[in-house]
């Protein structure tokens, strides 16, 4: 009847989207792990392919046809399922409420405003609404149905009067003040009218009026009344009536009035059917269907009377709808509890759930129900062929805990996506390595760079990117001990040891991205000539310092004599410079104490003369004559003595005598002697770093060649000076390792870890292992590095304990070099974390995504 | 066109109460530093010959008759008067308190003595559509006017010139606003066919009254008939009222009344140009501020809309709370609408700047819009759209002599309206206006 021909509006919605034009024009194909069809069972692996905002195929990947042309879209273990349609919304703009009770003339797209932002309808995952008239009137109008989304207004009414709304209900029977506004001007002739009743308020009288107004315009040919003119349109078309009825009369009387009139009828917001469920039949008939309120309001708490103990009680939402499947109900659906809870609508159809209804007929509830109610079942409701493309995205099964719409398309358009803060994650794996022990069907949450819960049970922070790995293994990020990364190269040059190694880092080094994606996510570096200063950097896209100087590298090469004299001397310097830095530190305080104390008494004194001074003036005037009056002189008194206030009855007491006493030259206190400030060291910058070190807060890393110099360092650093030290050097280490026992010392294998020479094999880290030597690995490479864990797998392979192995790369590293906040998947943590396909360090494993501060540096891309 | 009211009648003096009238001559003529005919290029130095109230002829080298006033221009620019298509001023009040009342014409609530045409002659306007207010379902039926003269009839240019339709809703809703209007337009829809179909509708009287020999008729009317009586056969006078906005009605349906229809929201744009198309109306969008989300529907048209009076407000995005501003101007050229302004809001009159037709011209140009353009959108593209532009719009020989002379280039802000002149006649003065004089110079009213 009524064409809405916005066809300049359609161009112009067009050329406004038509950048993805060529994109369009061929088939889309979604790839994702579920896909729920609205009618039946959720497809695993399934596809879903679309052209031209329509839907020309889906389900399971293995038996749908893809075109051959179309653009993929891999959605990874993303759902997918048809756009919600949400029924008996109040979505118009009524503005001031009806005056009228009866207005069959009313249109819901009248006053459907296109224009308005539905976008928290969108993210809800809301696409179709079917409109109301309005409330709280007897019969407010006709309903409309709509897409909240399009590209004109044309394209998006599906259909423009889809039903006629009946209430019945108390709301509707105790509206508010109703009268007939007079028509035309007000005169003599035509006085301005009183209100008047137009219907009974009892049900009784209703049904009375209704039958009326229902006969007259069923016998009606044409009128001049609107209303009723409205009305028998509405029944000639066999339009359907929307029927609001809660109780058990009320539905009683819906169903009568039907059968009566022959309607077409769909039962709304029923609350309680007791013995109308045997009275009505439910599954043929002129009953199309039900619509059930599932009376939840999201996070609110609200008194509700409580059901006596002899009154009958209500069923509850989800009896009522198992009731009504039982009863064969043709279709049904749920509408939000009230417009305000349209956004929730998913959750609160979880209440559905509470009385054994499937997951798959609540869905359908949501979108093939009441897609066949509405009567768009055509167009929307399924993910079928022939259907528009109203799907929705979520990042887990729907009606899940922690599910969430992540993309909304309406025909084909995406009208909605989730932004992901990437900084919230949510990481599902069937096995943890937490660093200090292993957890099974664990998941791990990060926010904000941080992790913020690891264990079988996590809070996950809203807005969680989900990512769930069912055969996955977690593992701290990978730390690597020695490597050549991030400064564009290997440094062969000497560089002074106050060298900030931090300041040279570059930004989006491709090797550190490639190396990354093996799962390192911390390496160290430093140059190649001793010694030198050992910087610890994440390998995020703009690389992080951790700890610059994390250690100080020395290497022990040839000549052992000479190494070790050249080696002691170094030290010597450095502890004589330290010890003069140390001393001056303590005498120094000693000094501040000192001062303090001089300054206290110098006080003390300074006042005490002063006081003196004051009296023998005032004694001075005294003698001089007694007649200046008193009043100047009082208040310079005050102000004296309002200074020191405290102070000086004290030094009153103390340093000078009573007033009255005559003694001219009080007892003089003796002067204090103010302190010395000590003299300050030179600063050599090439030797400060030394101060740390031998502080313990920095670590010394010693390169070793041979066993003898294992022998030497250990006596050098350990015995003589007493630092803390890593040998670095496996292969040597491995023998002395009685020495390294005693002395606690750790050792750094790598970049050989497995040593074949003449039938004899050395595989570094079981050896140490086997000794109770703590170790940690280095790759000693650039892009090399990305090949240390497949190295070690290989130690592993012939041996190596797993935990060890990880412990050696995650946790060890961290503990020898006091990094607090890496190494550990703990909360409070740095989130720097490796997915892994299965277990970790085996050649069998692949790395799946890599996390460096809470970011995704690094995904495999999912193969169709 | 339904009714052209042409007053031509040299004895009749514009008499506005501030100007006395300055010339008896009936031929005058202008010599101007530059004359923007906005029929071509600008003219400097043109001579304009105006006899008998309209443009003889325009150009440089041109005689000027013997008998001719001069008016000398020479540093001033000469323009054609603006024009207003849209105002709810110049009447007592904009709206009836009934919203359904398509048988009032504003030419009863029009008062000449009102302050509204003062002040339009002060700064150039020199015609006006003249529509019932926003407030309404059918409010009416509008008029166009020139805004001298001491009577209503000395002013009228077009009496019955458009109905105004608002779809702002008035008392209930917005549902029942729509079916209250689509059950008018019915109505005379059924009325028409019926008459059409040959029978007779049931006002007799209004049945033989063509809708061209109906300016005629009203021409001829004394003032203080606010209907008039269509009715002195057999009918009712209370069937006669009705059915004369009935009559009115149906012209509107059929096309022949032009309708002022008055969009609030975004929404009602698509309502109108559903309405439009439904029952071919001859549409006139006169556009509230918030419409400007619906200007693509209206790219294309070729008949200008009336944007709202205030051109640039601020909207705050409810859920980012973010402010943003909203330039119409720039809207609807970029949606390729083409549009004229309005100085009021459909009731009351504003005080600020935006109640100056020149201001907003001049808003439109600094927010893209050319100067020549913004130029054409004061006079002759208002007056294309109110069907007006045989007559006035621009300075041409044959049409009536509405001219603004200006002290310097328009839209600079030293620029003065000088002299207003409608039909040859100067109807304002800038050095004979006192109330301005008085306040520009306070000081010489303090010392009296």
């Amino acid at each position: 009847m009524i064409r809405w021909l916005f066809v300049i509006g359609m161009i112009c919605f067009g050329l406004l989207s038509s950048q993805p034009s060529a994109a369009q024009d061929r088939p889309q194909a979604f790839f994702a792990e579920w896909l729920w069809p609205g009618d039946g069972p959720a497809i695993q692996d399934a596809v879903l392919v679309i052209h031209q905002g329509k839907i020309i195929a889906s389900g399971a990947r293995a038996s749908t046809d893809v075109p051959i042309d179309s653009d993929h879209h891999h959605l990874g273990s993303s759902v997918m399922m048809p756009g919600l349609i949400a029924v008996d919304t109040n979505l118009a703009d009524r503005g001031v409420p009806e005056e009228r009770n009866v207005t069959p003339e009313n249109l819901a797209l009248d006053a459907f405003d296109f224009f308005r932002d539905f976008d928290s309808l969108l993210e809800a995952g809301i696409t179709t609404v079917q409109v109301t008239a309005g409330k709280s009137r007897l019969m407010p109008g006709q309903g409309t149905v709509v897409k909240l989304a399009g590209a004109s207004i044309e394209e998006r009414i599906l259909r423009e009067t889809q039903s006629l709304k009946l209430d019945l209900t108390r709301s509707s029977l105790n509206a508010g003040t109703i009268y007939e506004p007079p028509v035309g001007a007000v005169s003599v002739d035509r006085p301005l009218e009183p209100s008047r009743p137009q219907l009974g308020t009892s049900l009784l009288e209703v049904t009375v009026g209704l039958r009326a107004l229902l006969q007259s315009a069923k016998q009606l040919g044409s009128s001049e009344d609107l209303r009723l003119q409205a009305l028998s349109q509405s029944l000639q078309a066999q339009q359907a009536f929307w029927i609001a009825a809660e109780t058990e009369s009320e539905i009683s009387l819906a169903a009568k009035l039907s059968a009566e009139f022959e309607l077409p009828w769909v039962l709304v917001g029923p609350r309680d059917i007791k013995s109308a469920l045997e009275n009505i039949d439910w599954s043929s008939g002129s009953l199309q269907g039900v619509i059930l309120n599932p009376d939840v309001k999201p996070g609110e708490l609200a008194n509700t009377p409580v059901p006596g103990r002899d009154s009958p009680r209500d069923s509850t939402p989800s009896q009522l709808a198992r009731q009504l499947r039982d009863a064969s109900v043709r279709a049904m659906a749920i509408q939000a509890t009230s417009d305000r809870e349209l956004p929730q609508l998913l959750f609160t159809s979880k209440v559905f759930l509470r009385s054994g209804l499937t997951r798959e007929e609540v869905i359908r509830m949501l979108t093939q129900g009441p897609a066949e109610l509405i009567g768009v079942s055509d167009r929307v409701g399924t993910l079928s062929a022939g259907k528009d493309a109203d799907f929705l995205v979520l990042n887990g099964q729907p009606l899940e805990n922690g599910s969430k719409v992540t993309a909304t398309y309406v025909n084909g358009k995406n009208v909605y996506t989730y932004e992901t803060p990437l900084d919230i994650l949510r990481l599902d794996a069937s096995k943890i390595y937490t660093g200090s022990e292993v957890v099974h069907q664990a998941s791990i949450s990060i926010a904000r760079g941080k992790i913020q819960g690891v264990g079988t049970s996590v809070t996950v922070p809203e807005g969680a990117t989900m990512r769930s790995y069912p055969s996955g293994v977690i593992v701290p990020g990978w730390i690597d001990v020695g490597a050549e990364l991030g400064l564009g190269g290997p440094i062969n040059d000497v560089i002074p040891l106050d060298t900030k190694l931090g300041s040279w880092l570059l930004s989006d080094d491709e090797t550190v991205q490639y190396v990354r994606q093996a799962g390192i996510t911390t390496a160290f570096v430093s140059s190649n000539r001793s010694p030198s200063p050992v910087l610890a950097f994440k390998l995020g896209d703009s690389p992080r310092i951790v700890k610059d100087p994390v250690a100080i590298r020395f290497s022990l090469t040839g000549e052992i004599a000479a190494a070790e004299s050249s080696l002691r001397r170094t030290l010597s310097t450095a502890k004589q410079y330290v010890t003069a830095w140390s001393q001056y530190e303590s005498s120094y305080l000693d000094y501040k104490k000192k001062l303090a104390e001089y300054e206290a008494s110098k006080k003390k004194f300074d006042e005490a003369v002063k006081a003196a001074e004051q009296k023998k003036a005032d004694e001075q005037k005294k003698a001089e004559g007694e007649k200046t009056p008193k009043e100047p002189e009082t208040p310079k008194n005050a102000a004296d003595a309002s200074k020191p206030q405290d102070a000086k009855p004290d030094s009153v007491a103390t340093a000078s005598t009573p007033p009255s006493n005559d003694v001219k030259e009080p007892e003089k206190p003796k002067e204090p002697e103010k302190p010395k400030e000590p003299e300050k060291p030179k600063t050599n910058a090439a030797l400060e770093p030394y101060r740390p070190l031998f502080a313990g807060e920095l670590v010394a890393m010693v390169d070793v060649e041979n066993e003898r110099l294992v022998e030497v360092a250990l006596k050098i650093f350990r015995q003589e000076f007493e630092l803390p030290t890593v040998i670095v050097g496996g292969e040597a280490a491995t023998k002395k390792m009685e020495l390294l026992r005693k002395h606690q010392v750790a050792v750094v294998a790598g970049p050989m870890l497995v040593q074949e020479q003449e039938n004899e094999t050395t595989n570094v880290p079981v050896e140490l292992a086997a000794h109770s030597i703590p170790f940690l690995f280095q790759s000693k490479a650039s892009s090399g590095a990305r090949k240390l864990p497949d190295a070690i797998a290989y130690s592993v392979h012939r041996g190596l304990g797993v935990v060890d192995a990880v412990r050696g790369l995650t946790f060890e590293p961290a503990k020898q070099f006091k990094l607090l906040d890496v190494g550990v998947l703990a909360a409070g943590k740095d989130a720097d974390l490796v997915v892994l396909s299965g277990e970790p360090l085996d050649m069998g494993t692949e790395v799946l995504a890599v996390i460096i501060d809470g970011k995704i540096v690094y995904e495999r891309e999912l193969e169709p | 066109m339904m009714q052209q009211i042409k007053l031509t009648f040299p004895f009749l003096f514009v008499a506005c109460s501030f100007v006395p009238s300055l010339f008896g001559a009936d031929t005058i003529a202008i010599r101007a530093g530059k004359v923007i005919t906005l029929a071509g290029d600008s003219i400097e130095n043109g001579i304009i010959v105006i006899r008998d109230g309209k443009i003889e002829a325009v150009g440089t080298d041109l005689a000027i008759p013997v008998d001719a006033h001069v008016i000398d221009a020479q540093k001033h620019v000469v323009m054609p008067g603006y024009v207003d298509a849209h105002s709810s001023e110049g009447m007592g009040q904009a709206n009836e308190r009934n919203e359904n009342v398509p048988f009032l014409s504003v030419v009863d609530g029009i008062d000449p003595s009102l302050d509204y045409f003062e002040e339009s002659l002060r700064n150039g306007v020199t015609t006006v559509a003249i529509v019932p207010g926003n407030n309404t379902l059918i409010g009416g039926k509008a008029a166009i006017v020139k805004t001298a003269g001491q009577y209503v009839n000395d002013m009228l240019v077009q009496r019955d010139a458009g109905m105004k339709i608002s779809l702002r809703p008035t008392s209930g809703g917005r549902m029942g606003h729509m079916a209250k209007l689509r059950r008018e337009l019915d109505k005379a829809k059924a009325a028409l066919e019926k008459r059409n179909a040959g029978e007779k509708p049931n006002p007799e009287p209004e049945k033989q009254e063509a809708p061209a020999g109906e300016g005629e008729k009203k021409e001829g009317e004394k003032e203080d008939t606010p209907q008039p009586e269509g009715a002195p056969q057999a009918t009712p006078p209370d069937a006669a009222k009705i059915a004369q906005g009935l009559e009115s009605m149906m012209a509107v349906v059929e096309g022949k009344m032009p309708v002022y229809l008055y969009c609030d929201s975004a929404m009602d744009v698509a309502a109108a140009l559903k309405l439009e198309k439904d029952y071919g109306l001859k549409a006139i969008y006169v556009l509230g501020r918030d419409t400007y989300k619906a200007a693509s529907l209206l790219a294309g048209k070729d008949q200008p809309v009336v944007l709202d009076r205030n051109l640039i407000y601020w909207e705050t995005d409810p859920r980012t709370r973010e402010d943003r501003q909203i330039v119409l101007p720039e809207v609807f050229r970029k949606a390729g609408v083409p549009f004229v302004f309005q100085t009021g809001d459909g009731s009351q009159r504003p005080n600020d700047a935006s109640s100056y037709l020149w201001y907003q011209a001049a808003i439109a140009i600094r927010h893209g819009v050319t100067e020549e353009e913004a130029m054409r959108k004061l006079s002759l593209v208002p007056a294309k759209l109110l069907k007006i532009d045989d007559m006035i719009g621009s300075i041409e020989p044959g049409k009536d002599a509405d001219l603004v002379i200006l002290t310097g280039e328009p839209f600079r802000i030293t620029t003065w309206v000088d002299k207003t002149l409608i039909k040859g006649k100067i109807v304002y003065d800038r050095s004979k206006d006192t109330k301005l004089e008085r306040l520009l110079s306070p000081a010489a009213e303090l010392k009296q």
